[in-house]
C-alpha cells in the first residue's frame, strides 16, 4: 500500500494541509521537512489515526473541536497488474466515522485489504516509528536479551510483561503456605466443610443402639407413672378430709355468733350509702351558698364603681383611625419640610450655576436642552473621526514599510544575480551523474576488501600448491591442471569392484575356516561320548536268552528261574537299545568328516583366487600413478586420490579467484581516478588528490545541492517580490479611499453643529464635553421639580388635618379646642381609649352578677333535698335520732354477713360430702389435725421423688427419641450438599490457578524456543544494519544462548548498550527494528513505513549511511520521513541519488 | 397393568459443580435426590403402578449417614397405600454401602439374592421378575449366564444392574452382552448402571432408564424412570417420565456478531430464558458456554469473572437458574484475527502455541506436563488436584486461549 495524498483538514495545528506523496514506480522515500512545531509528530499520528480511527481522547484537539477532526488520504494497492485507490475521510465521531471521498459512509472493512492484517499496535510498532517507540524496544532490550528479541520479533507483544502479569495472577489466587489468598482460604473452607460432615454423618449402628436405648428407657417411664398414679390417688383422699376440718369449726363458730346476736332487722343493703350520701349532700350545699352569696356583693360593688356612660364611647372608630394617621402625617411633615425648603433652594442655586458654565446666564435651561435631541448623531460622527483618522495613519505607514520591503528584496535580487553570473562559466555534473557516482561507492570502499581478499586468495592458492608439491605460478593457467574427474571416477569404479571382490573371497575364507573348525570340534566331541557294545556281546546275551526260553514247560512257582529269564532279557534289550542309538551317532560322525574334508578342498580355491586377484591391484595402483604423475608424492588409494584432486582443485580455483580479484581491484582503482578527475572540475573547484573519495564526492554533491537551492532562492524571491509589489499597489489605493471619506465626514460635522453656537468648526471633544453637561443640567432641573412637588403636598396635608381635629373637638371635648393641634389631637385620641375601656368592664360585671345569683338559688334547693332523704331513711330504721339510726346499721350488716357465711360453709361441705353434710361434719370433728398433716407431708415428699425421677427418665426417652427423629431430618445431606458447594468453589478456583500455570509454562517454552531459534537470524540482520549504520565502526552484535545480554562489538572489544553513546545506541535500536522488518516488507506491496526525526542523534556521515539504508528499503516500500532539520534533507538527497527522493514542506496553520 | 422400572436413585447425593454465590438458588437444588424419589412415588401413587422394579445404586456407596436409608423407607411404606410391590437389587454402590446392610424393607419390599439368580413371582399381576445382586462392589463376572429360563405364561423381566458391552466411562460391572440378554428370552430387561436413558432393544425390551436426577453437569436433561404398560402378559407401551427437580443442562450461547460485553450478557440472557423455559418449571442448573465469532473476545476473556458474575446475577432475574460456570470459547472475526503478512510473528507465536498444546496432550508429554504443573501444589487435596488434572485438554485449550487474548490485548494497549 502506499499514501498518494494525504489530507490534514483539521487536526492538530493543521487546517487544510494537502501533502501529495504520489509519484510513479514503487517505494520512494518522502522527506517531509518543517521547522519545530510544525506539527510533524502530529503527522505521525495523524496516518496512525487515519488508518486506524481517532481516539476518543485526542490530543491533537485543540485548534480544531474534537468533533471537527478531519483527515484525508488517497491510498493506493496494487492487485496483480491493477491499481487500487480508495479516497478516504476520517472523522472523530462514533457514527460513521470513515466516509469516501464524497462523504459517503464507508465500511472499516474496505481499508483491511490496504492493511495487510495490522492492527494499531502493530503498525505503531512496526511503521510508524519515532523515537520513543526507538526506545521502548530499547527498554525491552536492556531488560533482558531473550524476552527482547522476542518482544522485537512479536511486534511489542510484551510477553516477558504476561508472564510477570501471570505469575502475579498465580501469587494472588495461591501460595502453598499462605493463608489469605483465595484458593487458600477456600480449600480451609473446604476443610471444615468436611469435617463438618464427618460430624454430621450418624451411621446405621448408631441408630439401632439408640433404639434399643429408647424402648428400655420408654419402659421405665411408664412403670413410674403407674406408681404416681397411686400415690397422687391417696393424697388427693387426705387433702379433702384435711380441707373440710378447718370448714367445720369456721361453720360452729359462725352459728354460735349468731344465736348471740338476737334478733336485729335487716336493713337493706342499700341504706348506708343512701344515708352517707345525704349527709355529705346537706354539707356541701350549705358551703357552696355560702360562697355565691359572698362573691355577689364583691361584684355589685365593682358595677357601682365604674359609674355612668360618656359621649366619646359613641365615636366611631374609623374617625378616630383617620385622625390617628393623620397626627403620625403632620409630625412627619414638621421634621421633614423645613429640610426640604432648603434643598429646593440649593438645587436653583445649582441650575444657575450650570447655566452660568455653559455660558448662557441668561438664556433659560428648557431653551438649551432642545440641543439634547441632536446628541446622538453628534456622538456618531465624533467617534467614526477616530476610526478614519486611524486608518488614515495606519495605511499610511503600510505604504511606507512595503516600500522598504521591495527596496530590500531588490537588493538581494541583485546579489543572487551576481552569484548566478559567477555560476553559468563553470562545468557542472548533472544530478544523476552524482547519483550514479555515490552508487558506485559502495562498491569503490570495497577495492581495499577486493585487494586483500586477493592476497588472501593467492596465498591459499599457493600453500596448496606448495603442499601438493606443484610447481607456483602467478597465471592460474600456468599450473598443471588435476586429472580429468572422469578418470578418477573410473578408477574408483575399479578399486570398489576390486576390494569388493577380495571381500567377498576373504569373507567366505573366514566362513569356511569357522565351518571346518566347527566340524572337527563336534567330532571330536562325538568320538568322545561314543560308548559303541559289540556285536558279538549282543548276539551271546541273546544266545543265553534263548537258552532259558528254551528250557520250558517251566514248573510252576520257580521263581529264581524267572528272576534269571527276566534279567537275560532286560540285559540283551537294553545292550540292542544301546546300539540302535549309538548307530545315530556314528552316522552323524561320518558326515562331520566329510564336511570338514569339502570345506578344506574349498579353502584351497578360495587362497588361490586371492592370490590371483593381487595382479589387477597392482595394475590399479600404477594407473594411479600415472594419473597423478606431476605430483611429487601421488596418493596411494582412492580416499588419498579424492582428496589429493579435490585440495589440487582448490589450488587452481583459489588462484583463478585471486586473479579475478585482483582484476576487480584494478577496475575499481581505475574508476575511482576517472571518478576524482570528474569531481576535480565538477564546479570549478581543485582537484584534491587526498582526500577520500567519498568526501570529493560529499563536496561536489554539497556544490551542486547549494547551486539548487540558490536557483531555488531566486524563484522563491521572484515570487515574494510580485507579492509585495502587489500588496504595496492595494495599500496605496486603501489610503485614498480612506483619506476621501475623511473629507466628507468634515462637511457633515459643519452642518450638525451649526446649531449650537459654535463661531468656528467645534472639535468632536468639545462638542462632546457641551453636550455631557447639558445632560447634567438636564439631570438637577428634573430633581428640582421633583422636590417642589413635594413640599406642596406636605402643606396641603396640615389644612386637613386642622379641619378634622376641629370637628372632633367641637363635639366631643370643646375643651381642647384651646389647645395646639397637636396636643389636642393627643389628648382626645386618649380620652377616647379610656371611654372605650370603662364601657366593656361594665358589661363584663354585669354578667358575672347574674351568673352567680342564678348558682345560688342552685345550692340551697341541693340542700332541701339532702334534709329530706335523711328524714325518710330514719323513719324506715324507727331510729328518733341520726346516732341511733347508725346503730341499728351496723348491727344489720354484721347478722347478714354470718348468715351468709354459714350458707357458703354448708354449700362448699355439702358438695365435698356427697350430700351427706351432717354426717360428714360429726366424722371429721373425730379427726387429729396433726396426725392428718404429717400423713399428707409424707405422701407429698414420696410423690416428689416420684415427679423427679419420671422427670429424668421420660428427658432421657425425649431425647433418645429427638435422636432418633433427627435421622428423619437431612442434616447430613444438606452438610454434604454444603461440602460439595464449597470443593466446587475451591475446584474452580483451582481450575483457574491451573489454567494461568499451564499459560505460563507454555508461553515460558515458546519463548525460549523462540529465542533459540530466531535469535541468530534476526542478530545477523542486525548486525549487518548496525555495522553500516556507524560507518563500520562496530563490526557486529553478540549474544549466547544462556547470557542475558545483547554487546556490540567495536573491533574486539565488546561493548554493552548501556555504556555505547545515546547516537550508536538509536543506530542499535534502528537496525534491530528494520532487521525485524525484513520479513515484512518482503510480501508484495508492503505497508509504508512512517519515520518522525529519527536521526537526530545521528552525526552528519552517520545520517547519510542511515538514509542509504532508507534509499534501499524505499526501493520496496513507501516512506515517509518527517523531520526538522534541514541537514537531513541534504543528507537525504546526497544518499539517495536516482530521483527516488522527494522533499515536501509542512508549515502549521 | 403399569410397572415402572428406575435405577441409580444415589439418595442424598449432592449435586456436584455448584458453587455458592449470592442469590444463587441453593435451596432449591438441596434435597433433589430425595424429591425425585418423593416424585417418583407421588406417581405411583397417582397411576396405580403396580410393581416398582429399581435396577440397583439406592445410595453412593461411601455414604452412611442412616437417615437417608430411612427416608428410603419412608417412601417405601407409602407404597403400602397403593399396594404397589417394589422389587430391588443391589447394584456396586449398595454392596459395599453401610446403610443397606442395617436396611429393615417392610414385607411389600422385596430385594433379590445377591449369593444366585432368584425368581419371584407375581401371580395376581402375572409377572414374574428375575436377578441378582451384586455381593461385592467389584463385580466381574457374568451375572447372566446364571438366570433363570423363561418362565411360560407370565412376563418375564430380568433385574440387573450391569455395563452391556462396556459403556465409557462407566465401570464394567457385571459384564454381559446384548445377546446374552436376549439369550434369555425375557420379556423385558430392566437395567441399571448407566446414567444414560438408552433403549438397547426394543424386541425384546432392553432398556437403561438412566438415573433419578443428574448429578453434576455431565448428566444433562431429562432424568427420570421408564414406564412398562402391560397387558395380558404382553408389553403394550414404553415410555419415559421425568422425575429430576434440578434439570442439568449446557446452554450454548452463539454470540457471532455481538459487538461488546454487554450484548453478549443480553444474549446470554436470553439463551437461559430458552432453556429455563425447556427445562419445564423446573431449576436449571447448567454451564453456560459461549461460543461464536465476536470483536468482543479479548474483553470477554480478559473479563471472564466478570463474564461469570454478570451473568449470574442476569441469571437471577430469569429465576430458577444455577448457573455452574461461564466458560468462553469464542474466537476473534476472521478478518480481524487475519493475519496475511506471512513472517508475522504474532501468527507464528499463535500457530506454534496450538501445537505446543496439542502436544502436551499426547502420551509421550501429557504426564511430565502434568507433574510440571502441580509442582508446589502439595497443599491441594490430591483428589480434588487429581480430578482438575483430568480436565487437561480443556484446561490447556482455555490457557491458549487466555494467553493469545492477552497477546491481543497487548496488541491493542500498545495503541
Amino acid at each position: 500500500m502506499r499514501i498518494q495524498k494525504l489530507s490534514l483538514a483539521r487536526f492538530g495545528p493543521f487546517t487544510d494541509q494537502e501533502l501529495d506523496f504520489s509519484v510513479e514506480g514503487p517505494g520512494g522515500l518522502h522527506i517531509v521537512y518543517g521547522p519545530n512545531e510544525a506539527g510533524k509528530s502530529t503527522s505521525l499520528r495523524a496516518v496512525t489515526g487515519l488508518l486506524f480511527g481517532l481516539p476518543q481522547r485526542s490530543e491533537d484537539a485543540h485548534l480544531h473541536a474534537a468533533s471537527e477532526l478531519r483527515l484525508g488520504a488517497v491510498l493506493e494497492r496494487r492487485s496483480g497488474d491493477e491499481r487500487i485507490r480508495l479516497d478516504i475521510v476520517r472523522h472523530r465521531r462514533r457514527k460513521q466515522p470513515l466516509t469516501d471521498g464524497e462523504g459517503r459512509p464507508l465500511d472499516e472493512a474496505a481499508l483491511e485489504p490496504f492493511l495487510l492484517g495490522a492492527t494499531r499496535a502493530s503498525f505503531q510498532h512496526r511503521f510508524a516509528l519515532d523515537q520513543r517507540q526507538l526506545e521502548l524496544g530499547a527498554k525491552a532490550l536492556l531488560s533482558g536479551a531473550e524476552e527482547g528479541l522476542f518482544a522485537a520479533g512479536t511486534a511489542g507483544a510484551g510477553a516477558a510483561q504476561i508472564l510477570l502479569a501471570l505469575d502475579e495472577e498465580q501469587a494472588a489466587l495461591f501460595r502453598p503456605r499462605g493463608q489469605k489468598y483465595l484458593l487458600n482460604q477456600l480449600l480451609e473452607q473446604l476443610r471444615e466443610a468436611e469435617k463438618h460432615l464427618r460430624l454430621s454423618e450418624r451411621p446405621a449402628e448408631k441408630w439401632q443402639e439408640q433404639k434399643r436405648a429408647l424402648e428400655l428407657k420408654v419402659a421405665e417411664v411408664t412403670r413410674l407413672e403407674a406408681r404416681r398414679s397411686q400415690i397422687r390417688m391417696e393424697l388427693s383422699r387426705k387433702n379433702r378430709l384435711a380441707s373440710m376440718l378447718t370448714d367445720v369449726a369456721r361453720l360452729i363458730e359462725a352459728e354460735e355468733e349468731l344465736e348471740a346476736l338476737g334478733q336485729v332487722p335487716l336493713l337493706p343493703s342499700e341504706s348506708v350509702e343512701e344515708r352517707t350520701r345525704a349527709v355529705a349532700d346537706e354539707r356541701d350545699a350549705v358551703q357552696e351558698a355560702h360562697v355565691h352569696a359572698a362573691e355577689l356583693g364583691l361584684l355589685e360593688a365593682r358595677l357601682r364603681a365604674l359609674g355612668e356612660a360618656i359621649s366619646l364611647e359613641q365615636l366611631e372608630e374609623d374617625r378616630l383611625a383617620v385622625l390617628r394617621n393623620q397626627l403620625g402625617s403632620e409630625l412627619k411633615a414638621l421634621a421633614d419640610l423645613p429640610k426640604r425648603s432648603a434643598k429646593l433652594e440649593q438645587l436653583g442655586q445649582l441650575v444657575r450655576e450650570q447655566l452660568r458654565s455653559l455660558g448662557r446666564p441668561h438664556q433659560s435651561a428648557d431653551e438649551l436642552l432642545v440641543h439634547l435631541a441632536d446628541e446622538g448623531r453628534l456622538r456618531l460622527l465624533a467617534t467614526e473621526h477616530g476610526q478614519l483618522e486611524s486608518d488614515v495613519l495606519q495605511l499610511g505607514r503600510n505604504v511606507q514599510r512595503l516600500e522598504q520591503e521591495l527596496s530590500e528584496l531588490g537588493r538581494r535580487r541583485a546579489a543572487l544575480e551576481d552569484e548566478a553570473r559567477a555560476d553559468a562559466g563553470r562545468t557542472w555534473l548533472d544530478r544523476d551523474e552524482l547519483a550514479r557516482a555515490r552508487e558506485r561507492l559502495p562498491a569503490l570502499r570495497k577495492r581495499t576488501d577486493l585487494e586483500r581478499q586477493a592476497v588472501a586468495a593467492r596465498l591459499e592458492a599457493n600453500r596448496e600448491a606448495a603442499e601438493l608439491g606443484l610447481p607456483l605460478a602467478l597465471d592460474a593457467d600456468l599450473l598443471p591442471p588435476p586429472p580429468p574427474a572422469e578418470l578418477l571416477d573410473e578408477l574408483r569404479s575399479e578399486r570398489q569392484e576390486l576390494d569388493r571382490r577380495r571381500q567377498m573371497l576373504e569373507g567366505e575364507r573366514t566362513q569356511l575356516v569357522s565351518q571346518k573348525g566347527e566340524a572337527e570340534a563336534r567330532r571330536r566331541a562325538l568320538e568322545e561320548a561314543l560308548d559303541l557294545p559289540s556285536e558279538e556281546g549282543l548276539r551271546a546275551l541273546r544266545s543265553h536268552r534263548d537258552e532259558l526260553l528254551g528250557d520250558g514247560p517251566w514248573p510252576a512257582g520257580d521263581a529264581a528261574r524267572f528272576s534269571q529269564l527276566e534279567r537275560a532279557m532286560r540285559e540283551a534289550d537294553q545292550v540292542a537299545d544301546r546300539l540302535r542309538r549309538e548307530a545315530v551317532r556314528v552316522s552323524e560322525l561320518v558326515a562331520l568328516g566329510m564336511d570338514a574334508a569339502a570345506a578344506e578342498a574349498r579353502l584351497g580355491i578360495v587362497s588361490e583366487r586371492l592370490i590371483e586377484l593381487e595382479r589387477p591391484f597392482s595394475a590399479w595402483s600404477e594407473r594411479l600413478g600415472r594419473a597423478f604423475g606431476a605430483l611429487d608424492v601421488p596418493p596411494a588409494d582412492t580416499t588419498g586420490a579424492r582428496q589429493t584432486y579435490a585440495r589440487w582443485q582448490h589450488a587452481v580455483s583459489a588462484a583463478r579467484h585471486a586473479e579475478a580479484l585482483e582484476q576487480q581491484a584494478l577496475d575499481l582503482g581505475r574508476e575511482e581516478a576517472e571518478l576524482r578527475r570528474l569531481l576535480a572540475v565538477h564546479g570549478g573547484g581543485e582537484p584534491d588528490g587526498e582526500a577520500p573519495i567519498a568526501v570529493i564526492l560529499a563536496r561536489a554533491e554539497a556544490a551542486l545541492e547549494a547551486r539548487r537551492l540558490r536557483r531555488f532562492a531566486e524563484s522563491e524571491l521572484e515570487k515574494e517580490v510580485r507579492t509585495c509589489e502587489s500588496r504595496l499597489s492595494d495599500e496605496r489605493a486603501a489610503l485614498g479611499v480612506a483619506e476621501a471619506r475623511l473629507a466628507a465626514w468634515s462637511s457633515e460635522w459643519g452642518r450638525a453643529t451649526q446649531y449650537l453656537g459654535y463661531a468656528n468648526l467645534p472639535k468632536p471633544a468639545e462638542v462632546q464635553t457641551y453636550l455631557s453637561r447639558l445632560g447634567e443640567l438636564s439631570a438637577v432641573l428634573r430633581e428640582e421639580r421633583e422636590m417642589q412637588r413635594r413640599v406642596d403636598g406636605m402643606r396641603r396635608d396640615t389644612a386637613v388635618f386642622t379641619e378634622l381635629l376641629l370637628q372632633l373637638c367641637r363635639q366631643h371635648a370643646p375643651d381642647l379646642l384651646a389647645r395646639s393641634p397637636i396636643e389636642g389631637a393627643e389628648e382626645l385620641l386618649a380620652r377616647a381609649r379610656q371611654a372605650r375601656e370603662a364601657r366593656v368592664q361594665r358589661v363584663r360585671t354585669s354578667d358575672e352578677l347574674g351568673r352567680r345569683r342564678q348558682l345560688l338559688g342552685e345550692s340551697e334547693r341541693r340542700r332541701d333535698g339532702a334534709r329530706l332523704r335523711l328524714e325518710g331513711l330514719l323513719r324506715l330504721s324507727g331510729a328518733a335520732t341520726l346516732e341511733q339510726h347508725l346503730e341499728l346499721e351496723a348491727r344489720s350488716a354484721r347478722r347478714r354477713e354470718l348468715l351468709e357465711s354459714v350458707r357458703n360453709l354448708e354449700d362448699g361441705l355439702r358438695g365435698r360430702s356427697g350430700g351427706q353434710l351432717r354426717a360428714l361434719v360429726d366424722e371429721v370433728r373425730g379427726l387429729d389435725h396433726d396426725v392428718l398433716q404429717s400423713e399428707i407431708e409424707d405422701l407429698e415428699d414420696a410423690l416428689r421423688e416420684l415427679e423427679s425421677q419420671h422427670q429424668v427418665a421420660a428427658r432421657e426417652a425425649l431425647s433418645l427419641q429427638q435422636g432418633l427423629e433427627h435421622y428423619g431430618t437431612e442434616d447430613a445431606a444438606d452438610a454434604r450438599q454444603r461440602a460439595m458447594h464449597r470443593k466446587a468453589s475451591a475446584a474452580h478456583a483451582l481450575r483457574e490457578l491451573l489454567v494461568l500455570r499451564a499459560a505460563r509454562l507454555l508461553l515460558e517454552a515458546e519463548m525460549v524456543d523462540y529465542a533459540r531459534e530466531n535469535r541468530s537470524a534476526l542478530l545477523g540482520r542486525a548486525e549487518g544494519l548496525f555495522s553500516r549504520l556507524t560507518l563500520g565502526k562496530y563490526s557486529g552484535l553478540s549474544i549466547g544462548l544462556g547470557e542475558r545480554e545483547l554487546m556490540a562489538l567495536r573491533g574486539k572489544e565488546q561493548v554493552r548498550v548501556a555504556e555505547l553513546s545515546s547516537g550508536t545506541r538509536a543506530q542499535l535500536y534502528l537496525a534491530l527494528r528494520l532487521a525485524s522488518l525484513d520479513g515484512s516488507l518482503g510480501v508484495p506491496d508492503p505497508l509504508p513505513l512512517v519515520l518522525d526525526d529519527l536521526f537526530v542523534e545521528f552525526d552528519e556521515d552517520r545520517a547519510v549511511a542511515a538514509f542509504e539504508i532508507l534509499g534501499e528499503i524505499a526501493q520496496k516500500t513507501q516512506i515517509l520521513y518527517f523531520t526538522h532539520l534541514a541537514r537531513d534533507v541534504e543528507a537525504a538527497h546526497d544518499a539517495i541519488r536516482g530521483g527516488r527522493v522527494f522533499t515536501h514542506r509542512l508549515s502549521a496553520g | 397393568m403399569k410397572i415402572l422400572h428406575a435405577a441409580d436413585l444415589h439418595l442424598d447425593s449432592p449435586l456436584g459443580g455448584l458453587e455458592f454465590y449470592e442469590g444463587a438458588p441453593v435451596d432449591e437444588v438441596r434435597s433433589a435426590t430425595r424429591r425425585a424419589l418423593i416424585a417418583l412415588v407421588d406417581f405411583c401413587l397417582a397411576e396405580h403402578v403396580a410393581l416398582l422394579l429399581i435396577a440397583g445404586d439406592l445410595y453412593d456407596g461411601d455414604w452412611r449417614d442412616y437417615s437417608t436409608g430411612l427416608f428410603f423407607l419412608q417412601q417405601m411404606a407409602r407404597l403400602a397405600e397403593s399396594r404397589t410391590q417394589v422389587v430391588w437389587v443391589r447394584g456396586n454402590h449398595d454392596a459395599q454401602s453401610q446403610i443397606t446392610r442395617h436396611l429393615s424393607a417392610p414385607a411389600h419390599v422385596r430385594e433379590l439374592a445377591v449369593t444366585g439368580a432368584e425368581s419371584v413371582v407375581f401371580e395376581e399381576l402375572g409377572v414374574v421378575v428375575h436377578g441378582r445382586g451384586y455381593a461385592v462392589r467389584d463385580t466381574k463376572d457374568n451375572l447372566v449366564s446364571e438366570y433363570p429360563a423363561r418362565v411360560a405364561g407370565l412376563l418375564n423381566i430380568g433385574l440387573l444392574h450391569t455395563a452391556v458391552d462396556g459403556r465409557e466411562p462407566h465401570a464394567r460391572y457385571a459384564p454381559c452382552t446384548l445377546d446374552q440378554l436376549r439369550a434369555c428370552s425375557y420379556d423385558y430387561f430392566a437395567l441399571g448402571h448407566v446414567h444414560a436413558r438408552e433403549v438397547l432393544s426394543t424386541d425384546p425390551w432392553v432398556v437403561f432408564p438412566g438415573n433419578l436426577q443428574g448429578r453434576h453437569v455431565r448428566e444433562t436433561g431429562p432424568k427420570g424412570a421408564t414406564l412398562i404398560e402391560a397387558e395380558t402378559g404382553r408389553i403394550r407401551r414404553v415410555q419415559h417420565v421425568n422425575f429430576d427437580v434440578v434439570r442439568w443442562q449446557m446452554t450454548e450461547v452463539d454470540v457471532s456478531g455481538c459487538e461488546g460485553f454487554e450484548a453478549v450478557i443480553e444474549r446470554t440472557v436470553a439463551a437461559l430464558d430458552v432453556a429455563k423455559t425447556a427445562a419445564e418449571e423446573r431449576v436449571l442448573a447448567t454451564r453456560v458456554e459461549i461460543v461464536g465469532e465476536t470483536s468482543a473476545h479479548v474483553s470477554l476473556l480478559k473479563q471472564s469473572e466478570r463474564l461469570k458474575a454478570q451473568v449470574r446475577l442476569e441469571s437471577l432475574v430469569v429465576g430458577g437458574v444455577y448457573v455452574e460456570d461461564v466458560r468462553v470459547r469464542t474466537r476473534l472475526p476472521a478478518r480481524v484475527s487475519a493475519r496475511n503478512v506471512p513472517d508475522d510473528a504474532f501468527l507464528q507465536l499463535t500457530e506454534s502455541l496450538a501445537r505446543r498444546t496439542a502436544r502436551a496432550t499426547t502420551d509421550e508429554e501429557r504426564e511430565d506436563f502434568t507433574e510440571r504443573l502441580k509442582q508446589g501444589l502439595d497443599a491441594v487435596p490430591i483428589e480434588l488436584l487429581r480430578e482438575q488434572v483430568l480436565d487437561l485438554p480443556e484446561i490447556l485449550a482455555d490457557a491458549q486461549r487466555l494467553l493469545v487474548a492477552r497477546l491481543l490485548d497487548q496488541d491493542e494497549a500498545g495503541s
